[in-house]
């Protein structure tokens, strides 16, 4: 049975999402159960809702990730029960941090494994179309769209066969951290006997980890500025011999700089958005 | 060889212009001209570095602020404040300073016979300068007397050349500066290619044309690429390259001030690593001079009050 509902898992998922966006605004709408709890950056916000006895959703507004390269981002919504804990249902899970988030992108997951193995089969759609769900995301998918301002996660699940339902699961954990900047953590509460809800982990502040993480970052890059401009002098008198044709230091530099920044936009996902920008801006200024 | 190398270029021009929307010709005038200037720097920055003190070489290399300075108020009519005008004087006094243009010792006896304790140089008047100051800075009376034998001809060329290099770096970033005004979008890393690629098709070209530059391409033809290289050469070169980035990256993490303060304890690393690593080609002069902790510390102070205190 267990195989059977990792194939039809995603499908039930993707008959979910391949509603069209309006539709999927109404459900939120519509939805008489549906709760919201800032974050602690108070920005963003998730709301989850039920759909049907299947499905929840739920929705992350103001996202931070927003702007981000999706290939920065790594999503887990690690669902668990009481008994099991974080055991029964992955989802969305991408440890290698290859999932999109995107503004009326739809993610699906569908991986009914266990979270052991993070990542699953999680499906989804580039385009905000009714055809939008095509394929199997697949961890060695790569994406280079950027996420936007809000994202739309379907969660399903099937009662019975070793699943959990939806209303019954408990301290289910919504984890989003982009790989080096934010980390926003949600405590879901599936519902049960009650209504679903959602409600920020108070411990890890978005803003406060965001600093962290960038006076960390910028104090080792000043440290290291600070050792290469002290260094560069001595390095270049002691390496670069007087008889040396100086046209070849300076060509090889250019090469070595060109590589980097090469590999840097590349890297780090932006070889595409540096052209855009680019393309951009020249568009405005004529 | 060549042809391949011309074909594959040509490939990634016309690839890079049929997918991404960029265009060479937008590039090159926005990278050109900046690229030209870049390249002659870099040729002079490297003589200057093979003939200079690491902390001289980084405290001149510091009058890149005030040509920066003038070039942008020249280009743009951008305005520095009051305070950045200051600390501009206080990098020119800097570097007079460590170019022994500005005598410290007169200064330091003026001072002294001025603010100093009323008789104190009356009180041992026999005795000698020389062995005050001995008692005073150790090694450094025998350097402040022979300042001027100390200025010898590598050292004036790399004087010259660091200064060029100031006077090139102010006037292309101002060039860049304005090339690039309200082009907001436009990637540093992307602009950095650009730049290299410009700069590389201009170092070519000149050694193509020039018939002065042409004796390197010749010697390269002749001895190889590598002539004249060690393993280490390409220690500086990746530093070089790695600087570069990292200056990208403090400036967008920490902002222009804390950049400053990194510059401020490179040039202090600079002063140690002197003091304590390298080794004088003139025994009895000091590894590192009075005039240089001066001007290093008078520099800091530059490099301080310019990023803390921005024109509004």
């Amino acid at each position: 049975m267990a195989p059977i509902l990792e194939v039809l898992g995603p499908l039930l998922v993707a008959a979910f999402i391949s509603q069209s966006p309006e539709d999927q605004q109404q459900n939120v709408m519509v939805s008489s159960t549906s709760a919201s709890a800032s974050s602690s950056s108070s920005t963003s916000s998730l709301t989850v809702s039920t759909v049907s006895s299947s499905f929840h959703q739920l929705m992350l507004n103001n996202s931070p990730f927003r702007n981000s390269r999706a290939q920065k981002l790594i999503h887990g919504l690690f669902c668990s029960s009481s008994t099991n804990p974080y055991n029964h249902l992955s989802f969305a899970g991408d440890a290698a941090g290859q999932m999109l988030v995107s503004g009326k992108h739809v993610i699906g997951g569908g991986g009914f494994r266990d979270t052991n193995s993070i990542g699953g089969r999680c499906l989804y759609s580039p385009s905000s179309s009714s055809s939008m769900f095509a394929s199997a995301f697949t961890p060695s998918s790569r994406t280079t769209a950027t996420a936007r301002n809000s994202a739309l996660f379907a969660v399903a699940a099937s009662a019975g066969n070793g699943m959990i339902d939806p209303n019954s699961f408990t301290h289910s954990k919504l984890h989003f951290v982009t790989s080096s900047v934010l980390s926003l953590v949600y405590d879901i509460n599936g519902g049960g006997s009650g209504s679903p809800s959602t409600s920020p982990i108070g411990t890890i502040s978005t803003s406060l980890l965001q600093g962290i993480q960038q006076n960390a970052n910028a104090f080792v890059f000043m440290v290291l500025l600070a050792l290469q401009f002290g260094l560069q002098p001595i390095l270049t008198k002691k390496f670069t011999p007087k008889s040396v044709n100086r046209s070849t230091i300076v060509l090889t530099q250019e090469i070595v700089k060109f590589i980097a920044a090469g590999c840097i936009l590349i890297f780090t996902g932006a070889w595409t958005d540096a052209f855009v920008g680019m393309y951009t801006c020249m568009h405005n200024i004529s | 060889m060549k042809h391949v190398f011309l074909f594959l270029f040509l490939t990634f021009v016309v690839f890079l212009s049929i997918s991404l929307g960029w265009d060479i010709k937008s590039s090159m005038m926005i990278a050109g001209l900046p690229a030209a200037l870049y390249t002659i720097q870099n040729v002079v920055t490297l003589i200057a570095y093979q003939n200079l003190d690491p902390i001289t070489f980084n405290v001149l290399n510091q009058t890149k602020t005030l040509s920066a300075a003038l070039c942008v108020y020249l280009l743009m009519g951008k305005v520095q404040s009051q305070l950045q005008i200051l600390s501009l004087g206080i990098l020119f006094l800097a570097s007079c300073v460590i170019e022994k243009i500005i005598n410290i010792d007169e200064i330091g006896k003026w001072w002294v016979s001025k603010f100093g304790p009323s008789g104190s140089t009356k009180k041992n008047p026999t005795e000698p300068v020389s062995t005050k100051q001995e008692a005073e800075g150790g090694r450094v009376q025998p350097v402040a007397s022979s300042s001027s034998s100390t200025l010898t001809s590598n050292h004036a060329q790399g004087v010259a050349a660091v200064l060029t290099a100031s006077f090139i770096s102010g006037l292309a970033g101002a060039f860049t500066q304005k090339s690039l005004q309200g082009s907001r979008g436009r990637n540093s890393y992307l602009f950095t290619m650009e730049l290299c690629v410009a700069s590389i098709f201009f170092l070519v070209s000149s050694m193509l044309v020039n018939p002065k530059d042409r004796k390197q391409l010749t010697s390269i033809s002749e001895g190889g690429f590598f002539k004249g290289w060690t393993p280490q050469t390409i220690i500086p070169i990746f530093t070089n390259a790695a600087g570069g980035i990292i200056v990208g990256l403090v400036t967008k993490y920490a902002g222009a001030v804390k950049k400053g303060f990194a510059l401020i304890f490179g040039l202090l690393l600079s002063g140690i690593l002197q003091a304590r690593m390298t080794v004088s080609d003139d025994q009895d002069k000091p590894r590192i001079t009075k005039e240089q902790i001066i001007g290093g510390i008078l520099a800091a102070i530059s490099l301080w009050m310019h990023s803390a205190f921005p024109a509004r």
